[in-house]
Formats: structure tokens, C-alpha cells, sequence
């Protein structure tokens, strides 16, 4: 399969193009919406879009000559200000009327797109064709897009590209900050209205690839893969463009040669597979994926942190259960298999982690004895119990007996730093409320000088 | 014509009236605090209105009458000239955005629209985290910072302003002791640069100690003075007292009848 040829053939190519360029704006956009904590706007908008569809197609009807491309180009402006209308409703609702954000929102989608399907359905026996036309705006229709809207679509991607750059610095404050941009006179209002005009932009550029229905989660699905990825705000446009853009190309391959295969196989189905819908999966995996494998945030790696603590407490377990039974005692593995009450498997792996770490040695016999380095940090975990003792005892006046099970937890989460700050404030102890001997702060250092 | 322009009251408000949405009322407020190194309290109950007076006098909010002055101008023409840290709840701590980011924030007031920082805006942001000791966290994401580190940041931003006025709201909320010394150590130095500092300020104990001059505020002005003068038993009683209550409601009820917003 040669994937090069969907950007040169004459049937594929503009399609393909065509859906990248929707990917590439829709994703930026997307991206500044969903930083703005607007996501919903961006639905709101596109199915405000509808009723303009409608009544492009209906006056491109009244031209006595053939219009084509001219009567698209129609469709996508008074698409457009039905979206501003929109957009203006919204804002009436909520600043004038005092309605609370989310109602504006459902109202305006609810009413427009009613009014959109009114329309419709009002050309349906009249201007049969013009329906079924304005129909392909509801969910995309790509195989039918031509060369001649390429340029147009481009020029689109690339205003909103350099929007994006040019007032950087200004839409990071505005962003981040409202106030401090506002007191700044960093031109607030400007910005938020470049930010709503990309918004219909990114709307106008993609009905006709993947509907106005769909679009409001090509707005969000790259931005929310993007997200989890960096910290840095440039890094979260340039990998959600990206990806957009590839979600786009996928879907429009997997379209076109699914459709065939499907075709080929089972002829009788008359199925194929629609474009738009695929890209929208292609950007929802995307971020399914980022959400379950992103480093820190992802749902993977908090799994694996928990899973890492819990050994490390196994761990920790072992060695104090070592301590106490003194310098130089041996262990074998049932008896350290008693100490731990764990599965046989964390068990295993915690003796392997433990021997690796120079904690522990392996005797003659299968016997595992302390190492000085494993000495040392046994005598640190129970140095640390009995301070954080002591504290809450000492300072918090809690029951002697109820301190235990708290110290039980702290041990092994305390930082460096938090350790020193108990160290200075109790000073130099010897013994726990329990009247335990508190290991000294040598013993528990490694190396030991 | 320098000299003069330093005589001119670091800020002047008269007949300040505001009522925005559900913030606390303002009512007929004349207040003037002069320039050269003041560093002003603005004390009062909850719901006293301190906030809002701050964000009129930043133009985050529009008085329903009166005006405001700064350095003797209204505020469009010396937007340069203040500095403002906000609240910590007013900030999106989620933001994708390391710390020099949000310091370099200082100088876009300075940048015109089409211009992006410089290598020397990016050096001075980098000595004004150093000066509020923040320098190794430069890259970190703010929101993996903890509270007193966050506030320096902003603090951070506000220096790198270079303002002549800093307002701030509630600088020592939420944060630890150590920090809050810090950050009345760079206050002291602010002040010997004839800064103005004015600042909302929640606890009694440390305003004479921070502070040198007071605006005690319950909707309307009760005092506006020096610390020694104005911070006194009986005033605090007053402003802290339910006498004001009154006042309070027949302000919004004429604000509501009037059909102010």
C-alpha cells in the first residue's frame, strides 16, 4: 500500500488534504479552548452552524447558473454568521440576562440546531436536492470535496496557525491569568475576539470534512491527548496539531481501504466505511491512549507507583522484622515467607530487590543475613517510627497507645527533609513513649564514619 | 518636573461608590494615600469590601461612581506603573506553564502586540527568581509548587514589572512563616526604592508590625492614616462591630433600586 499516493491522486488527494488541514485547525483551536475551559462553546458553536448551512444552500439555489464551488464557499459564510449569531447569543444570555454559563450554552445549542432541522425539513420537498446537500454538513461528506477548495481550506489553516503565533505571548497571560493580562492592558478583548473568530474558523473548515456534529470532539480529542504529554504551552499546540493532522490521514486511509476491502469481501453488504466518524475514533484513541500511558498523570504509571510503594513497604517490613531480630541472625526463605504475609510472587521479589540493593546477603544454606549498608537502613525505618512517635505524643498530646498505626504509615513516606525537621525539633532522643530505644542518628546513617 | 510628579498622591479616590455583581458593597469612599514608600493595609471584617476596593482601583472592576487617580493620572495612562498579585484562587494552577514563564509575564505590559520577549527580558527574569530564591525551580510546572513558593513567583512577576505601585491580595494567606519573613524581607527593600505597597491584609497581630500607614474599611472609610495614628482599639472596634451591618444593606438595597448592575 502506498501511502504517498493519497496526497497525488486526483480522487484521494484532496480529501486527504483537505481532512488534514480540518485536523490541523481544529486542533489548535481546540487546544485554546480547552486551556480556556471552554470546551463546550466549541459544541455549542458547530451545531449553531446548522441553520446557516441551510440557508447558504437554499440562496446558492436562487443563482440561475450552475455555482458549484462558489455555492460551497456560500454555505461556509453564512455558515459562519450563524455561528457568530451564536456566539453573540451566548454572550447576550450570560452578561445580560445573568444565565448561568452552562444553561446559555444548552439553550443556544438546542434552539439554533432546532431551528437548523426546521429549515431542512421545510426544503426537503421543495429543494429535494438542496437537502440531501445540506444533510452532508451534519455529518461530513469528504469524497466529494474537490481541488478547488484546497487552497481556500489552507489559507484558513494557516490564518488560524498565525494567529496562534503572533499573539502567543498575549493568549498565554489571557489564558493563565485574566486579570493580570486585564490590569496589564494586554488587549483582552482583541485577543478573545480572535480567539472566537478562530473558533468559527476551525468550525467552517471542518463541516464539510467531518460535520458539525462530530466536530466539536475533533475540537477536543487531540488537545486532551496533548495535554498530559508537556507543561510547556507551545509543546501542547505542536503535539496536538500533530495529533490532529495524523488522526486525520488514518482516518481517511483506513476509509478508503477498509470501503475497498470490505467491497472485495463481501460485495452483497454494500457497506463502507465513512470517513469523518474514523477520524473522530482516530483522535478519541489517541487520547485514550495519552490518558492511560502519559508519564505521572496517566492511569499506567499510577499503578505502577502504587504497586512500587507496596513493595517498598514489603521491603521495608522485612528489614525491620530483621532488626529485631538482631545483628547477624539468619533468616530462611519460610521464615522471611512468615514475616511477610504476602503473595509468594511479592515475597520472591522483594528478597531479589532486597539482595540487589546490598541490603541483604545470601549465606552458605539458603540463609539471608543483613548487610551492614540493609544494618543501617533497618535502623533508619525504626529510627523514623519512634521520632514520629515521640512527636505525637510530645507535641500533639495523642494516647501513647494510639501512635503506632500512624507511625506504621509514616515510616515509609517521610522525606529527607521532613526527617531533619524532626530531628531539630525533638533533638537527640533515646527512647520512644513506649520506652523503646530509639536507634542513634549514626547507626542509621550509611556509610557509617 | 521629576520632583514634582513625586508630590502627586500615589493614589486618590473620591466619592467611590461600587457594587459589582455579588461582591461586597462599596459606599462614598474618599481615601488618599500619599507617595514615597508607603506601605498600606487595607484591614476590615470579611465581606468589609477590601477586594473589591483593590480591583477598582486595578480597573478589574468599573465604580457605579467617583473616580480613581494613580500617581495623579486615571489609571489607563499608568497601566505600566502598577503591579498586582492576585489571590491564589484567581489563578488556573493547571495551566501548562513553568515558573520563568509566568515571571517573563512581567514584562509583556512593556512588549508592543507583535513582539515577543528578548534574550535580556528572559536574563532579567531569571535574576528576579534568584532574588525571591526560586531560581533552581525555574522549570518546574507552577502547579508542582507548594503555596509560599507559588506566592514568590508571583511576587517574582510583580518585581519583574518594575511598577511603582504594588497591590496585593492577601499575600500571606496559606503560606508558611519562613515565607512570609521572605517575603516582608523584599517588601523593606521595595520600600526603600519609594515603592507604594498596598495590601489586603487579614491578620490584626502583624499590621503594626508590617505596616506603616492603614485604610480600615467596612463599605464605607473609617480611617485612613499612619499605623501609630490610625490603629487603634477604638477603630478596629468599629469597623469590626455590627453597626455596619446597617449601613451595608441600605447601600445595596439604594444600588438595587437605582438599577446598577
Amino acid at each position: 500500500m502506498d501511502l504517498l499516493h493519497y496526497f497525488s491522486d486526483p480522487v484521494l488527494r484532496a480529501p486527504t488534504i483537505g481532512c488534514m488541514l480540518m485536523g490541523f485547525a481544529a486542533s489548535l483551536v481546540g487546544m485554546l479552548m480547552l486551556l480556556k475551559r471552554q470546551a463546550l462553546i466549541g459544541e455549542v458553536l458547530s451545531h449553531a452552524a446548522f441553520p446557516g448551512i441551510v440557508a447558504g444552500a437554499l440562496v446558492a439555489s436562487f443563482f440561475p447558473w450552475e455555482t458549484g464551488d462558489l455555492s460551497q464557499i456560500l454555505v461556509m459564510a453564512s455558515a459562519a454568521l450563524a455561528c457568530l449569531a451564536g456566539s453573540w447569543a451566548v454572550s447576550f444570555l450570560k452578561v445580560r440576562m445573568r444565565i448561568r454559563s452552562d444553561s446559555a450554552l444548552c439553550f443556544v445549542l438546542a434552539v439554533f440546531f432546532g431551528v437548523g432541522v426546521l429549515l431542512a425539513s421545510q426544503i426537503q420537498m421543495t429543494h429535494a436536492v438542496l437537502y440531501k446537500q445540506s444533510l452532508l454538513f451534519l455529518y461530513g461528506q469528504v469524497a466529494t470535496m474537490t481541488d478547488a477548495m484546497i487552497p481556500i481550506y489552507a489559507l484558513l489553516a494557516f490564518f488560524t496557525l498565525a494567529i496562534v503565533i503572533i499573539l502567543y505571548y498575549p493568549l498565554q497571560a489571557l489564558l493563565f491569568d485574566r486579570q493580570f493580562a486585564t490590569i496589564n492592558g494586554l488587549r483582552t478583548t482583541l485577543v478573545d475576539t480572535c480567539v472566537s473568530a478562530l473558533l468559527i474558523l476551525a468550525i467552517v473548515v471542518g463541516m464539510r470534512s467531518i460535520g458539525v456534529v462530530l466536530m466539536a470532539g475533533m475540537l477536543i480529542a487531540p488537545a486532551i491527548a496533548a495535554r498530559p504529554w508537556t507543561h510547556r504551552l507551545w509543546a501542547c499546540f505542536v503535539l496536538a496539531a500533530v495529533f490532529g493532522v495524523v488522526s486525520s490521514f488514518l482516518g481517511n486511509v483506513v476509509s478508503v481501504e477498509g470501503s475497498r476491502l470490505l467491497a472485495e469481501k463481501y460485495p452483497e453488504w454494500k457497506f463502507s466505511l465513512p470517513t469523518g466518524p474514523l477520524i473522530l475514533l482516530f483522535a478519541a484513541a489517541f487520547a485514550l491512549l495519552s490518558l492511560f500511558f502519559a508519564p505521572k498523570s496517566g492511569i499506567l504509571a499510577r499503578i505502577i507507583r502504587m504497586a512500587l510503594f507496596r513493595q517498598r513497604i514489603a521491603r521495608e517490613h522485612l528489614l525491620k522484622a530483621l532488626w529485631r531480630k538482631g545483628r547477624n541472625s539468619l533468616i530462611s526463605q519460610e521464615e522471611a515467607a512468615e514475616m511477610l504475609s504476602q503473595s509468594l510472587l511479592i515475597r520472591w521479589f522483594c528478597l531479589l530487590w532486597l539482595s540487589w540493593e546490598g541490603l541483604l546477603t545470601k549465606e552458605a544454606g539458603g540463609l539471608y543475613c543483613l548487610t551492614d549498608k540493609g544494618w543501617a537502613r533497618a535502623c533508619r525505618i525504626v529510627r523514623l517510627h519512634r521520632l514520629w512517635e515521640v512527636y505525637l505524643v510530645d507535641y500533639l498530646s495523642q494516647g501513647v497507645d494510639k501512635v503506632h498505626r500512624s507511625a506504621e504509615e509514616l515510616e515509609h513516606v517521610m522525606s529527607a527533609e521532613l526527617e531533619t525537621e524532626l530531628e531539630k525539633l525533638l533533638g537527640d532522643l533515646r527512647f520512644d513513649p513506649h520506652s523503646q530505644p530509639i536507634p542513634s542518628r549514626e547507626e542509621a546513617t550509611w556509610p557509617t564514619r | 518636573m521629576h520632583s514634582q510628579e513625586r508630590q502627586e498622591p500615589a493614589i486618590e479616590v473620591s466619592h467611590l461608590t461600587a457594587n459589582y455583581q455579588k461582591a461586597p458593597v462599596l459606599w462614598d469612599i474618599n481615601l488618599l494615600i500619599p507617595a514615597g514608600g508607603r506601605m498600606v493595609a487595607i484591614v476590615g471584617p470579611n465581606g468589609a469590601g477590601k477586594s473589591t476596593l483593590l480591583k477598582v482601583l486595578l480597573g478589574l472592576v468599573s465604580p457605579s461612581s467617583g473616580h480613581v487617580r494613580i500617581l495623579g493620572r486615571p489609571l489607563e495612562e499608568v497601566r505600566r506603573s502598577i503591579a498586582y498579585i492576585p489571590q491564589r484562587g484567581d489563578v488556573d494552577w493547571d495551566f501548562p506553564i513553568t515558573s520563568l514563564d509566568v515571571v517573563m509575564m512581567g514584562c509583556y505590559g512593556r512588549m508592543p502586540l507583535l513582539r515577543w520577549p528578548s534574550k535580556r527580558d528572559r536574563d532579567l527574569a531569571q535574576r528576579m527568581l534568584q532574588k525571591v530564591g526560586m531560581l533552581p525551580y525555574a522549570h518546574r510546572q507552577i502547579s508542582q509548587l507548594s503555596g509560599g513558593q507559588q506566592q514568590r513567583i508571583f511576587l517574582a512577576r510583580a518585581l519583574m514589572q518594575d511598577a511603582e505601585i504594588y497591590f496585593m491580595d492577601e499575600p500571606f494567606a496559606g503560606i508558611d512563616a519562613v515565607t512570609e519573613q521572605e517575603i516582608f524581607h523584599l517588601f523593606q527593600e521595595l520600600q526603600k526604592e519609594k515603592k507604594t505597597l498596598v495590601v489586603v491584609h487579614h491578620d490584626l497581630s502583624t499590621v503594626e508590625r508590617y505596616f506603616d500607614w492603614v485604610v480600615v474599611l467596612n463599605t464605607c472609610l473609617i480611617a485612613s492614616g499612619p499605623t501609630s495614628e490610625v490603629f487603634q482599639a477604638e477603630t478596629i472596634l468599629r469597623a469590626y462591630g455590627a453597626n455596619y451591618a446597617l449601613l451595608n444593606e441600605a447601600a445595596r438595597l439604594k444600588l438595587y433600586q437605582a438599577g446598577l448592575p
